[in-house]
Order: C-alpha cells, then structure tokens, then sequence
C-alpha cells in the first residue's frame, strides 16, 4: 500500500523519522523509534529478514556498549577499574543509547532502501535534475548488460585455459585484462547507444521526461502531515520538552506534562506502519478466494 | 550593462553563505547536547547540490552523458570484479582516471553517481551522502589539476595515494560520530591510529590500481575524445 505513494512523500516522512532519532537522546523516544523501525520493516520484509536485522542491530550495540567506556573518561558512578581507567556507569549506558539510536536509523534505512527502488529514485532526480536522472537511469540499465558481458569475457579467458595452473597475482592480472577488454567493448557501445537516442530525438528542444507518478491527494495529505508534525516535534525537541542527559548522572525521567511528546512520536512514526497493516487487511478480503 | 543574475551562482552563494551555517546555528543554539552527526549529516547533502546544479545548467550534449554514465557503471562493476578482496577497491582510482581524460564536471559527476548507484546495491546509510562528496571531489580536483594536460603518470600517482588518505580521513569523522555522536580530537586520534592499516591498503590498492589502469584506460578513453569530439571545452 505504501510503496504506491509518490517517492517524494516517503523520502520526507522517513527523512523526518530520522533527523528527530538522531536529534533525541532520551531512551524513551530511542526505544519508541527503534520499535517502530522495526514493526514496519517486519510488515515490508517479513519474519526472517527483520530477525537477521535486529541480530545485526544487538552486535553493532554490544560493540558500541563495550568500546564506548574504553574511551569515555565521564560519568560518576565508577564500576570497576582498568589499570588507570575508571568504568562508568553512565558511560556503559551511553553506549548502549548510542548504539540503540545508530541501529534504529539503520533499521529507517533499511526501511528507505526497500521502499525506494533504483525507479523511484531515478524519479526523484529526473523530476528536478533531469540529466542526472538520464545518467542514473541509463547507468541503471546498462549495469546488467555489463555485468552478464563481463561474465562472458571471463568466460573466455577461462575457456582459452588462461586460469589453469596459475598463481593469485597472475589472477588479478587476468581479472583487469577483463576488465580493460570490458570498456573498450562499452566505450564504442556507448557512442551507438547515444547516436541512437539523439535520433529518437533526445537532443530536441521542448522534450519532456515521462515521471512515473503523480501526487494524489493522499500524497499531498501525507505531505502536509509529515511537515506539520515532523517540524512541531522538531522545535519542540530543540526547546528541550524531552532532552536527556547522561554526564555527570543520569537526569531523572519525569512523568510530567511533557509526556504528550511520546505519543505523538509514536503516533507518527507508526502512521506508515498502520497504513501498511491496512492494505494487507485490505488485500485479504477483497482477493479472490474461488 | 545590467547583468542577468545567475541563478545557479545563486543558489551556490545561498547555501554556502545562508543554509550552512544557519544549520550550524541551530545545532549549536538549539541543541542541548550537540548533534553533530545530524548536522554533518545535513550539510554533506547541502554540499553536494551546487556541484548537481552546476553541471545540470552545463551544456552537455547526449553523447558526453551517455560517456558519463557508462563510467559510472564501469565504475561500479569494477567495484563488484574485486569484491572478494576486502577494502581493495578500485572506485578512487577510476574516478581519478574519469576526472583526468574527460575533466572536472565529470569526474564529479562519475565519483558522485558510483557512491549512489553502488550503494543502490549494497545498500543506502547514512554514509552515502559523505562516499558523494568525497569521491565526487577527488573526480572534481582530478580534472582540475591534469585535464587537458600532458599526463605524468607520477603525478596522478601521488594524488591517487593522496585522496586515498583524505578518503580514510574523512570517513574516520564520520566513524567517530557514529560510536559516539560527538566529536573529539583525542577521540579522532584514537579512532585515526586503528585505521592506519586501512588507510595503507586504500593508499596501496590506489597505487596499484593507478600504475595498472591509466595507460591502457586513458588511450582508450583519450581517443574516444578525439574521435567524437566530446568533453572539449571543460
């Protein structure tokens, strides 16, 4: 469902998500990003990747965990000694946080990376930098072509028995022998293929690039929405409604009036999420059960 | 005479004289611990769109894009040929012969464009804007300082290990944010001295990849310059 709104909106809303995980370092707003990351990265790739994900994400934070007290002279609550190294508490928990906000804009990332597919962002530039987009989306056809042509000439070398008996340096050597062959082979292609688009008529003035998508109503809306709170959470993060400290000693957590903060955090950042969950729904009542 | 005002100028002196330090300003005013990796973040995207302007108002016929874009996807595959070895990459040294033969805008265009489309495939992270830039200047400055030139193997080869170390450099800042989101020079050098082995392969891998590439690659690209007459006047 939503791999079908326009790349434009996904790009702002996630670049969003983003830019408040990486503004916060309050654990609650952490771990209300973190879930989220994962909830809809779990609804676009399922069960398997999202638990080689979050594998990924426990060592990155275990690393981080470790090293981050190593290198960190702060903090006051002093665990145990290294030779002259105080280990703090407040820089284990740190390191945790930190490694915690690292794996969850990983996580948004990844989320990005499956949302937006070489088409859409080939889009997103050849709707403001057509050129580029012409480079992005040519190289993105050519980038099979050569590959498959490379087998081929590997091939070849392996057929002529060029491989056989030899030591890894003469391996390489053969390997930028491919590759050399490879862009005298692509460089005259090169000039056919653009002969041929000049003849379609590429060089002409007046030409316009066919875009893909369009903005919809719901696009607009969920532009607007994105804007509207991601910037409100944004200044309200920056005038400090949820700020969190961890040197000298951790700041105590207030549940206080500031509070509403967390639910609209996790109310937007689960909007993609529950608008993936309700095109699933959608789906499996209206598909043809005969 | 009234002159026309540029707007490509414009947009340059915009962001780099209002946009970027105004993000600074409000990272340093607003934030209450300083995000630096948030606002390097920012300012490596920011950074990289008047080179994309710049070249977009260019005038470029089809043939010179198609040449780009098929450097980009040499570019990429030969990333992909010698994958197995690890950090042993031969993408500086191709951007460095690209900004060579066919000048600055398009070796920024080539590094810029290898950084994106290879991490299309192996994945896109907050690095990506950073591997644009970094790659996208070593390109740029290659054309700027040996395009059009009678070619010292030599010389490329010294600015090949160059921008292998400025390219280990510069990502080690971005290293550094990511374990601990702030930026300190003691933690820098802590960070700079277990990466020296790195930063010799990537020193070495340009070297070798410089010495092995540029005769065959630059005669082969030299003349297609000649023979068609593109990327004349750069």
């Amino acid at each position: 469902m939503i791999e079908k709104q326009n790349p434009i909106t996904i790009l702002c809303y996630i670049f969003f998500v983003i830019f408040i995980t990486m503004f916060s370092t309050n654990p609650i707003m952490l771990s209300i990003s973190f879930v989220s990351a994962i909830l809809i990265y779990l609804s676009l790739q399922g069960v398997k990747k999202t638990l080689i994900r979050l594998m990924y994400s426990v060592i990155f934070i275990l690393i981080i965990t470790i090293f981050n007290p190593l290198f960190s002279r702060q903090g006051m609550t002093i665990l145990f000694l290294i030779g002259e190294f105080a280990i703090t508490l407040e820089a284990l928990v740190y390191g945790i946080i930190i490694g915690l906000m690292f794996s969850s804009v990983m996580i948004w990332f990844g989320v990005l990376n499956t949302l937006l597919d070489s088409d859409k962002i080939s889009y997103i530039f050849s709707k403001y930098t057509p050129k580029i987009g012409t480079i992005l989306s040519v190289s993105l056809g050519l980038f099979p072509k050569y590959i498959s042509q490379y087998r081929k000439i590997d091939n070849n070398l392996k057929g002529l028995g060029l491989y056989d008996n030899v030591n890894a340096l003469s391996k390489i050597k053969l390997k930028f022998h491919a590759l050399s062959t490879l862009v005298s082979w692509s460089i005259e292609g090169a000039v056919t293929l653009s002969d041929s688009m000049s003849a379609r008529g590429y060089d002409l003035k007046g030409k316009r690039i066919y875009l893909k998508y369009s903005f919809g109503i719901l696009d607009i809306l969920f532009l607007l929405f994105s804007f509207a709170i991601g910037i409100c959470l944004l200044v309200f993060m920056g005038l400090g409604v949820c700020s969190f400290y961890y040197y000298p000693t951790f700041k105590v957590l207030e549940w206080d009036s500031n509070i509403w903060i967390y639910f609209v955090t996790f109310g937007f950042m689960n909007i993609m999420f529950l608008i993936n969950v309700w095109g699933m729904i959608k789906w499996q009542f209206t598909v043809s059960k005969i | 005479m009234v002159k026309k005002i540029n707007i490509k100028n414009l947009i340059f002196y915009i962001i780099a004289f209002a946009i970027i330090p105004l993000i600074i300003a409000i990272g340093i005013l607003f934030l209450p611990q300083k995000n630096y990796a948030v606002i390097s973040f920012c300012i490596a995207i920011l950074c990289n769109i008047p080179f994309l302007l710049n070249f977009e108002k260019s005038k470029t016929n089809t043939r010179e894009l198609v040449l780009i874009s098929v450097m980009v996807v040499l570019t990429v595959v030969s990333r992909l040929i010698f994958s197995p070895i690890p950090s042993f990459k031969p993408i500086t040294a191709m951007v460095i012969i690209t900004g060579v033969a066919f000048g600055a805008k398009a070796g920024y265009i080539t590094g810029a464009m290898s950084a994106l489309l290879s991490d299309i495939f192996f994945g896109q992270g907050p690095w990506t804007p950073f591997q644009m830039l970094i790659w996208g200047i070593i390109g740029f400055f290659a054309g700027l300082l040996f395009c059009n030139k009678k070619i010292r193997l030599w010389q490329i080869i010294i600015y090949g290990i160059f921008s292998g170390i400025v390219f280990s450099l510069v990502m080690d800042i971005w290293t550094v944010l990511a374990m601990d989101n702030s930026f300190t020079f003691l933690r820098y050098g802590e960070v700079l001295l277990a990466s020296i082995p790195f930063m010799a392969i990537y020193a070495v891998s340009n070297l070798i990849f410089i010495l092995l590439l540029t005769k065959p690659f630059m005669k082969k690209l030299l003349r297609i310059k000649d023979k068609f007459g593109v990327f004349g006047k750069n």
